[in-house]
């Protein structure tokens, strides 16, 4: 069962990477998103992060943190969102 | 081979682009690396390389100089580099029972190369900093006695033929030397310049750009393959006294457009390749931007062979010394300085003469996304192998970049995905999937792809 908060950016990837078939709630938020998981690769992982940016404020770049790890699962991106959401 | 390549270069001005310039910049100016720092720490890297039989391996790194210094470190052991075109579970597995013994040179490996012989960025880094420590002072004896040494060894590329099945592209050291040498005058870069790609360095185009183009002019390059627009802009904010290119593909130039991004003044050029740019997107681009974009021609088994400003005309210009073998109406062959026979393109081309030519269709079964090819009876044929689903077909509809799928099928999306995932590159998985009662075919079993698009 997802959180309100992995739910808002499980339906935000689902938008940004035209998944619309997909139902967030059949996504694992302990499953890897890219590659095996939900397939995604590094073009959707930009439009991820354009997103996250127009609706968070969130600003991902890859030098400061670990982004395999921030992007491993939905529940490791929501918490990255959680805690650098600007807005 | 020594004297083409240092040819009309005194030695002074050898010593200083292999000696004192800096080639691979990175985050902290310690750990930027010359043309010989790179040498030397593939001569330490290949000490470390115990193989009895002909050295096979597989470099997953995309940071540049992990690359660059494994591909070195293998060649000096006379091996073989293999490039695989994807890391699908297929792929890998593919690979393995072509090449038993098999070392792969990358971090985080995947499940199936878990008992292979390993080589990891640490050890580089190892050899890195004890180069540093002790730096070895340059002799020109030594620099063209490496490249002897390592002129005849093999790069593998793989790619899909027109069948659809993975074909091998052989290409020694010397090939893609004399074929970075065309780009090179092409492009200019014999003067001063800082490159800056997102394109991975095991695809033809990023394997040029990214590594023979830099190491064998006078373009230094940043060390990783920056994806996110942040970390593109602040690579090319770290070398601001040569101007600056910036090489990439029209997938992910079109995506950077939509984050507005400030581009620093010294960024002079964009390059793009691996798929056709479409006008609007080119004159957007040039825009926005405020640079000259050029597009680049080529394909894996020939290396890029020709370049366009595509703002301004749609002919494509050749390098130098690429000939052309007419093999029927609007199909050629082509040889570049860099290949030892004549290939066929995979586009049809109306040829102007010897240095002008403009792209006609390419063959409808094949379709390309972010500079990978893939068979569409290939795709088709996974599809309905997989269990749950009884009919299915993929298709490119023409505003999108990405695939889509129609099935009839009693599993769910997330599954169908999930199997695809393990035969297929991730870039060709479809979206989204449309489920139908039944597809929409002729009395000969012929999709109906008019009734099909409907249902989009």
């Amino acid at each position: 069962m997802l959180t309100p908060e992995q739910l808002e950016v499980a339906n935000l990837i689902i938008n940004a990477v035209n998944l619309e078939d997909i139902n967030p709630n059949d996504i694992d938020p302990n499953e890897a998103i890219f590659n095996d998981g939900l397939g995604l690769d590094s073009i959707d992982a930009l439009e991820v992060s354009l997103e996250l940016s127009k609706q968070f404020g969130v600003k991902i770049k890859s030098s400061d943190e670990n982004i395999n790890d921030i992007f491993k699962s939905l529940a490791s991106l929501t918490t990255f969102v959680q805690a650098n959401k600007t807005h | 081979m020594q004297s083409n390549l240092f040819k009309n270069q005194s030695h002074s001005e050898i010593e200083r682009l292999w000696f004192s310039d800096t080639f691979i910049y990175s985050d902290s100016s310690e750990q930027n690396l010359s043309r010989w720092e790179v040498l030397q720490a593939a001569i330490h890297l290949s000490l470390k390389i115990n193989s009895e039989q002909t050295l096979s391996a597989i470099v997953f790194f995309q940071q540049r100089h992990y690359f660059l210094i494994s591909c070195l470190a293998i060649a000096l052991k006379n091996g073989r580099v293999i490039l695989p075109p994807n890391t699908s579970e297929h792929t890998l597995k593919n690979l393995q029972n072509e090449w038993p013994n098999l070392w792969v040179f990358g971090n985080d490996l995947p499940s199936e190369y878990q008992h292979q012989y390993q080589i990891s960025s640490v050890q580089i880094e190892e050899t890195i900093t004890s180069i540093k420590s002790a730096p070895p002072s340059f002799k020109l004896d030594e620099l063209t006695r490496f490249f002897t040494r390592i002129n005849k060894s093999e790069i593998l590329l793989y790619t899909s033929g027109s069948t659809g099945l993975p074909k091998k592209v052989i290409k020694t050291w010397q090939n893609m030397i004399d074929s970075a040498s065309l780009a090179i005058s092409r492009f200019n870069l014999m003067t001063p310049c800082f490159i800056v790609t997102t394109v991975p360095n095991q695809h033809m185009f990023g394997l040029e750009t990214s590594i023979f183009w830099p190491f064998f002019s006078k373009a230094s390059v940043w060390h990783e393959r920056p994806i996110f627009p942040e970390d593109i802009i602040s690579a090319l904010s770290v070398n601001t006294q040569d101007p600056a290119l910036f090489i990439s593909t029209p997938l992910h130039l079109n995506k950077l457009l939509a984050f507005q991004l400030n581009w620093p003044k010294h960024l002079k050029r964009l390059l793009s390749a691996t798929a056709p740019m479409p006008d609007a997107l080119a004159q957007q681009i040039e825009d926005q931007i405020g640079v000259q974009l050029f597009e680049v021609y080529g394909s894996t088994e020939t290396a890029s062979i020709a370049s366009k400003q595509s703002t301004s005309s749609d002919l494509w210009s050749c390098y130098q010394s690429i000939e052309f073998q007419i093999i029927s109406p609007s199909k050629y062959a082509v040889k570049t300085p860099g290949g030892n026979t004549f290939q066929p393109l995979n586009d049809q081309i109306e040829l102007i003469d010897n240095r002008w030519f403009r792209l006609g269709k390419r063959d409808s079964d094949l379709i390309k996304i972010a500079g990978k090819r893939a068979s569409l009876t290939e795709l088709n044929q996974y599809l309905r192998s997989i269990e749950g689903i009884s009919d299915g077909v993929f298709i490119q509809p023409k505003n999108t970049t990405r695939l889509v799928a129609f099935t009839v099928s009693t599993i769910t999306h997330t599954e169908i995905q999930k199997a695809l995932r393990k035969k297929i590159d991730p870039i060709f998985l479809p979206r989204p999937i449309i489920s139908l009662p039944t597809l929409p075919r002729n009395e000969v079993g012929k999709i109906l792809y008019n009734e099909l698009l409907k249902n989009l």
